[in-house]
């Protein structure tokens, strides 16, 4: 049984396709990257996913059941957990504590194993040192990676993660990737990325590689496969993607 | 968190009552501004929402021992545990019924959608003149037949008294209670982003309307102590009298919103300028209290408790 | 059962309860404040009308004029003093108006005393459908639905007005395009307010003797019903639902008194305010589109 399965998902926005009938399915222990030229429904697809939108046709399998219509909430506690391109902490909580909101909700845990997994989390994500200041004195790569933390730490089995890359570093970039590599393969944890910048850097390093435009994917496979595919780069024609 | 100064200073005060009951008055509004504070702030300063309706709870509280000594008076003495709970019912079914409908809006909505539930209850009751109208409810000579005459005075004097401050007491315990669980950390987000908090799996209305729900209930047990108890008598002019929001809003943002010390530091430093307004400055407390609020709000947003563990980070633990 | 004359009062009234309307639906469109101190200023109008009339003899027409000035000024000092400075902080910005509602009901009292007051001003009046309508209540009508087209005409053609448009639809993106959102919060903050004493000043023309410091707590309470009704920041809308309102508790106090209820126009409010509760849950959009 596969974890997910999105089913020829069509979403519409006004006269607008965003989802043009997509399908996509992911395995445990799987880093896919979603990659695709602003507005080729890269972003719509993960909030049919997390259930954020309703889909107008179509389903969306988690585990083998019908999530299709499961508000985002209860969704998060099936796990299916999310990282924001721009991290939305709780600025008055310490960083522990933010970890911990996530944990307890998204988690399911009681109080104590909570604040454990948090712990966990932050050590994972070499934040440990900082959990006890207030979330709002972070950096901005420190707040990826409490993002990212938060949402560990709430034992995802789907992790689905916006643009999460942008505007950090190479360095950070090569860390990240591999931390997110590390949780597929140590955890078994699936885990889908958008990627739109940096494309090949990101796109190099993941199982497998999605192409969105235009709301449907026009090519999919191992990123070498992939990324060459004639259509893909006719997409990308002109742009600076090297 | 250690919760020896609030706790500690209810139990004092209750002490002193019984030992002075000549001044038992006199710590009974001290004590009434207290409870209010720290009722207000369940909902208020854990949610971050306001409720410009909210002295309907006192009054619903109120109607609920007033109605019941009124109209059943035969229930002798085991009308105050009857009424007391009608009360608290009263105030936690009409909260449940506005919490049901308004905390599903936002922000500014849910108060816009709250500023006409006292004022509306208060029409509904003289509107259609049931539970005395526009009369209100003389309770004296009721609580003389089911109590006995002593008995009636005692309560009123002492028993208003003491059961003020046990609802200031209860407020402290279930504010330590619900920070120290789940939905302390629930509401802490809601507070700060509700959107974000929602992403996280936490339901907002859900633990809202649990805040609303028990804030509501505190001060329907206050309004039954306060004034069916103490007073011996319900007025709607003076249980739905709108300044009482602004009352609880003064001490919980003076003391410090949020926190479970700041409405007993708020209502002490509140009531003593009320009392100095009331000798120098007579007819004028109402003016007072306004500007109190407007300025701590505007100036000192983080009120006297907040402001000094800010100062003195060591005294988090002692000032919760 | 002749409906009839309860409807054209109704209308009467209901214009200016459009008028009175207008500023707190402006500022919610534009600043996204629910300005819940808005019937202190309504308040403060009727005293400038009242003692414009009785200490100097200047008829509210003209008094109105200088209510609109003050009000303009006031709507700034709250914007910059109250808004501005408490920024993100909508809770405190709430709670701060709130007391500011209070505090100057306080100050009246101080200045005109606690007791209900108004006065008397005719000039003549006409039949209207079989129902004698006084002249200065008709023109006063007539002038709030002029002054309603008068801002939907700014709104719509002038470079301020555009600004306004443009901030209450897509407040980053105006910001982007050069607007200055600042500015437009101020002005818009002035002119709601100066909207609102102006259209306290119209009101005194109905309650001959219902000028008191606290007349205000019904009038924010009915104000948010018709701005919610009207869908908050659309003046034609908020006119439009304030001619409702007027036919609404005009006619509904005349079935009330006929079904028997002891006091007909409170049982008017508390359906009122059981309203305002339907409808933001239902649309909180407001109930019509323009």
């Amino acid at each position: 049984m596969k974890l997910l399965l999105v089913e020829n998902v069509v979403k519409k926005f006004g006269g607008l396709r965003a989802l043009d009938g997509v399908s996509l399915e992911i395995d445990r222990g799987e880093f896919v990257a979603v990659v695709g030229p602003n507005g080729s429904g890269k972003t719509t697809l993960l909030n049919v996913i997390n259930g954020v939108y309703k889909p107008d046709e179509g389903r969306v399998l988690f585990e083998g059941r019908d999530v299709t219509k499961l508000p985002a909430y209860k969704r998060a506690a099936l796990g299916i957990a999310r990282a924001f391109q721009v991290p939305r902490p709780f600025p008055d909580l310490t960083v522990l504590e933010n970890v911990v909101v996530g944990a307890i909700f998204n988690g399911g845990y009681d109080k104590r194993r909570a604040f454990e997994a948090a712990e966990e989390a932050l050590r994972y994500v070499k934040l440990y040192e900082k959990r006890n200041q207030l979330a709002g004195k972070l950096t901005f790569n420190e707040l990826r990676l409490l993002e990212l933390a938060r949402a560990l730490a709430s034992n995802p089995k789907l992790l689905l993660m916006d643009e999460v890359m942008a505007g950090l570093s190479p360095t950070e970039i090569d860390e990240m990737v591999r931390l997110v590599k590390r949780l597929a393969e140590e955890r078994g944890i699936a885990a889908i990325s958008l990627v739109e910048h940096r494309m090949r850097a990101v796109a190099q390093l993941a199982h497998r590689v999605v192409v969105m435009h235009q709301g449907r994917v026009i090519a999919e496979g191992p990123p070498e496969k992939a990324l060459n595919d004639p259509r893909v780069i006719e997409v990308y024609l002109g742009k600076s993607w090297r | 968190m250690r919760p020896y100064i609030p706790l500690g200073t209810y139990l004092l005060l209750m002490a002193l009552a019984f030992v002075f009951p000549q001044y038992s008055k006199l710590i009974a509004s001290i004590a009434f501004f207290m409870a209010l504070g720290q009722a207000v702030n369940i909902f208020v300063g854990l949610t971050g929402y306001v409720d410009f309706g909210y002295v309907a709870f006192l009054a619903m509280g109120a109607y609920g021992l007033g109605v019941t000594v009124y109209y059943m008076t035969w229930l002798g003495i085991l009308a105050l545990p009857l009424g007391l709970l009608l009360g608290v019912s009263l105030a936690a079914s009409l909260a449940s019924l506005v919490g049901a409908i308004a905390l599903r809006l936002r922000g500014a909505y849910f108060a816009i959608a709250t500023i006409g539930v006292n004022e509306g209850v208060k029409h509904l009751i003289v509107g259609a003149n049931i539970w005395g109208g526009g009369a209100g409810l003389i309770l004296s000579s009721s609580m003389f037949q089911a109590f006995g005459r002593d008995t009636a005075l005692f309560l009123a004097n002492v028993g208003s008294t003491v059961l003020i401050l046990a609802t200031g007491l209860i407020a402290v315990v279930a504010m330590y209670l619900i920070q120290a669980s789940k939905a302390g950390f629930a509401l802490a987000a809601i507070r700060q982003d509700e959107d974000a908090a929602k992403v996280m799996g936490i339901n907002p209305t859900k633990y809202k309307l649990m805040a609303f729900m028990t804030s509501a209930s505190l001060s329907g047990l206050l309004g039954a102590a306060y004034f069916s108890l103490g007073n011996m008598q319900v007025f709607p002019e003076n249980v739905f009298f709108v300044e009482y929001i602004l009352d609880g809003l003064a001490v919980m943002f003076l003391g410090g919103a949020g926190t479970v010390t700041g409405p007993i530091i708020g209502g002490l430093i509140y009531f003593g300028v009320r009392y100095l307004v009331g000798i120098y400055l007579p007819g004028l407390q109402a003016l007072v209290t306004a500007l109190i609020v407007f300025l701590v709000v505007v100036f000192m947003p983080k009120g006297v408790v907040g402001t000094l563990r800010e100062l003195i980070p060591s005294l988090r633990s002692w000032l919760p | 059962m002749d409906i009839t004359p309860y409807f054209l009062t109704g209308i009467i009234i209901g214009s200016i309860y459009g008028l009175t309307t207008l500023g707190l639906s402006l500022i919610f469109g534009v600043l996204r404040v629910a300005n819940v101190a808005h019937g202190a200023f309504i308040m403060i109008g009727a005293y400038i009308a009242y003692t414009a009339f009785v200490a100097l003899a200047i008829p509210p027409f003209a008094s109105s004029l200088l209510a609109f000035a003050i009000g303009i000024a006031a709507g700034y000092l709250v914007y910059a003093g109250v808004i501005k400075r408490l920024g993100k902080a909508e809770l405190n910005i709430l709670v701060a108006l709130f007391a500011l509602g209070a505090l100057l009901a306080e100050v009246a009292r101080l200045i005109w005393g606690p007791d209900f007051v108004g006065y008397r001003w005719t000039i003549g009046s006409v039949e209207v459908a079989g129902l004698q309508i006084e002249l200065t209540k008709l023109i006063g009508a007539i002038l709030a639905l002029m002054i309603t087209i008068a801002l939907e005409l700014v709104l719509r053609w002038t470079y301020f007005g555009r600004a306004v448009r443009a901030v209450v639809q897509d407040p980053v993106g105006a910001m982007v395009v050069g607007v200055n959102v600042d500015r437009v919060f101020a002005f818009s903050s002035a002119l709601g307010i100066g909207i609102t004493t102006l259209g306290g000043v119209f009101l005194t023309l109905f309650i001959p003797v219902g000028i008191n410091p606290y007349m205000g707590g019904p009038y924010t309470l009915m104000g948010f019903v018709i701005a919610v009704m009207g869908g908050l920041g659309s003046v034609a809308g908020t006119y439009v639902a304030g001619l409702l309102f007027g036919v609404f508790e005009s006619v509904g106090f005349y079935l009330f008194s006929l079904a028997g209820f002891a006091e007909p126009s409170q049982m008017a409010l508390f359906l009122a305010f059981v309203m305002l509760l339907l409808i933001l849950l239902l649309r909180p959009t407001g109930l019509f589109r323009i």
